[in-house]
């Protein structure tokens, strides 16, 4: 469950750079990790604020932020009273920050924190709303299996989609909301509401690649990108995804029965003890299932189209 | 200050038709005494469509909206954008690849002033090539049998609208093609008018063939919704009931044929008696959805009292 975002607070500070660091644990050394973000971000010479989304009560955190704040350095904390999850983190934290361009960060995702300035360089040069830092092995271009696997389904050609270090326009963190693990799948999304997005290639520091996921990351994973997928190619029309299936299915049962039925009634075939029988009367009837089920969620579509603005209007001139 | 007329267009990368486009249109309202504007879509174009379409003159006649999408999401979409964007009391929309002729514009306005609420163009010659006219065929005929409003050329941008009957049908995903089917539900009168078509003469066609599937797969859910909208529970209701009964013969059957069936069978009636119960549940769920959202079902169903008028009611202004 994701708890309802915080309004964002009005009047964008231009030119300050706010930076979002949801936080799932305590860590050790989150002072000498604030110390060298700082240290790399100074060198914008820009005004800097530090969004801390602490996702559950991290009392070791809260103290060591609380301290650092009171020591003067330009620090936000948020926390949820219990854990709600990373893409709520986020949601809250992108709400929350005020700077015209917004960087997300995980603590523990090794980067150079003195890339974050180029970063924000490339957003601000560029079209880009948004701008990833795609983590590249040395000597291995390309993605890893999930890229792969996600351009095959979507077409779309990402280095590294999961990375949790972008550079995103103020307006991008004004209208993003995310669920679930849809964090991992950010670009993708925001692509999906029109906004341009780019990646940038830096350096990987250890064996911390695109490619590697954890063996009991994959069945998540898999679940995850078709979540994906189906959010991103039939919400609209849900019954193309149901009807194909279910047709499928019912279109292959129903041939099944009907070579059944030709073997009893032609060649004389025993029917009523077949197990294959019970198996073509069930894709029959899964069949159908599926097929309701999906008529239902174009219902639902029918119900609330308009209402949900299916295409965003960027400029009106007359 | 409301205009008596909007024409809706949507762009895809049609740098070079942007400007002959505005003077044909232009030209085509000249003669006609009534206030336009003309609203261009640019449906996330890559090309110069944009800055083509800033370079239109603005404050002359028609009148210029130039609504810019922020990316490309298909025609449907860019027409909704332009329709809800689109201030006239009657809106014309048509192609922006000069297929359709504004020279049309006319005639569909005096037929819609002859009291339809719709006007549908039928291009009797198309101008393209077989493997998107023979597709489009068997699409129209296949919508015009399960919505039961026969119309020859469902797939026709160039249509005119009353604002209030086009403005409360809800258009999203691929609908355009089935806004006639939708308006008909409405108890609007439906009027086909022909129309010209031009070959291409800039850039290139946006269809392929895979549009068989999609438009059947879409007519499903369409006649579903249709019928749904009329009467929420009987559909699914109905598709239970008739698996019960299947459920109930095959299990008179079981019960009283002798040598008695086997156990496949046994199965198969079982199977059949929880495929009952399931789409009565489902039905159930639908009519929660149609309760919770009775306002969306109605404002669409009550448009019919709305929607047709007395023939010539205000013919005069409309006149050609």
């Amino acid at each position: 469950m994701t708890a309802e975002p915080a309004p964002r607070r009005l009047a964008a500070a231009t030119g300050t750079v706010s930076v979002v660091v949801p936080l799932s644990r305590d860590l050790e050394d989150l002072e000498a990790r604030h110390a060298r973000l700082r240290a790399g971000l100074e060198l914008l010479a820009r005004p800097l604020e530090f969004v801390y989304v602490l996702d559950g009560p991290l009392a070791r955190s809260r103290a060591a932020l609380a301290a650092l704040r009171r020591a003067g350095e330009p620090i936000e904390i948020l926390a949820f009273a219990r854990p709600t999850g990373e893409a709520a983190a986020l949601t809250v934290g992108l709400r929350h920050a005020r700077g015209a361009v917004v960087l997300t960060l995980d603590p523990e995702f090794p980067i150079d924190p003195a890339e974050l300035p180029r970063l924000v360089h490339r957003l601000e040069a560029g079209e880009a709303d948004l701008v990833t830092a795609a983590r590249r092995v040395p000597g291995r271009a390309g993605g890893g299996k999930l890229e792969r696997l996600l351009g095959w389904l979507l077409g779309c050609r990402f280095e590294d989609v999961r990375s949790p270090v972008r550079a995103l326009r103020a307006r991008v963190a004004a209208e993003l909301t995310l669920y679930g693990n849809q964090h991992r799948f950010l670009p993708l999304l925001a692509q999906a509401q029109g906004f341009a997005v780019e990646e940038l290639p830096v350096p990987a520091l250890g064996r911390n690649g695109p490619g590697l996921v954890r063996a009991v990351g994959w069945p998540s994973l898999l679940l995850d990108v078709v979540t994906v997928f189906f959010l991103l190619r039939f919400l609209e029309k849900p019954f193309r995804f149901f009807g194909g299936f279910g047709l499928l299915v019912l279109v292959l049962g129903g041939l099944a029965t009907a070579w059944l039925v030709f073997e009893r009634l032609v060649l004389g075939v025993p029917l009523g003890d077949r197990p294959a029988l019970i198996l073509a009367t069930l894709m029959v009837v899964l069949g159908i299932q599926i097929i309701a089920v999906g008529l239902i969620g174009e219902l639902v579509t029918f119900a609330w189209a308009r209402e949900s603005a299916d295409h965003r209007v960027e400029r009106i001139v007359e | 200050m409301t205009p008596d007329l909007s024409i809706v267009v949507p762009l895809f990368n049609e740098e070079e038709n942007v400007r002959p486009l505005f003077e044909a249109i232009a030209a085509a309202l000249r003669p006609l005494p009534l206030s336009a504007e003309l609203v261009l879509v640019d449906d996330g174009s890559s090309d110069a469509t944009f800055a083509r379409a800033l370079e239109l003159p603005r404050g002359g006649r028609p009148r210029l909206r130039i609504l810019k999408l922020r990316r490309n999401y298909g025609q449907t979409a860019a027409m909704a954008a332009g329709i809800a964007h689109a201030r006239g009391r009657v809106i014309v929309t048509m192609d922006g690849d000069l297929q359709n002729d504004p020279a049309d514009i006319p005639r569909l306005l005096a037929k819609l002033e002859e009291g339809f609420d719709l006007v549908v163009g039928w291009r009797r010659e198309r101008k393209d090539h077989w493997s998107r006219v023979l597709p489009s065929k068997i699409a129209n005929r296949l919508i015009g049998w399960v919505t039961g409003v026969p119309i020859r050329d469902n797939g026709c941008s160039l249509k005119a609208y009353r604002a209030d009957l086009i403005k409360a049908i809800p258009l999203y995903a691929e609908m355009h093609r089935f806004i006639p089917a939708m308006a008909s539900l409405a108890g609007a009168r439906i009027a086909e008018l022909e129309v010209r078509h031009h070959p291409r003469r800039f850039g290139r066609s946006k269809y392929g063939f895979s549009r068989i599937y999609k438009v059947l797969v879409d007519l499903l859910a369409i006649a579903t919704i249709l019928d749904f909208a009329r009467r929420p529970v009987p559909w699914l209701a109905g598709a239970g009931l008739l698996a019960a009964l299947c459920a109930t013969l095959a299990g008179a059957l079981f019960l009283f044929a002798r040598p008695a069936p086997g156990v496949a069978f046994q199965g198969v009636v079982m199977l059949s008696g929880a495929l009952a119960a399931f789409l009565l549940f489902l039905a159930f769920l639908s009519y929660l959805l149609h309760s919770t959202r009775a306002a969306r079902f109605d404002r669409f169903r009550l448009l019919a009292a709305r929607a047709s008028r007395e023939p010539g009611a205000a013919a005069e202004r409309f006149a050609p």
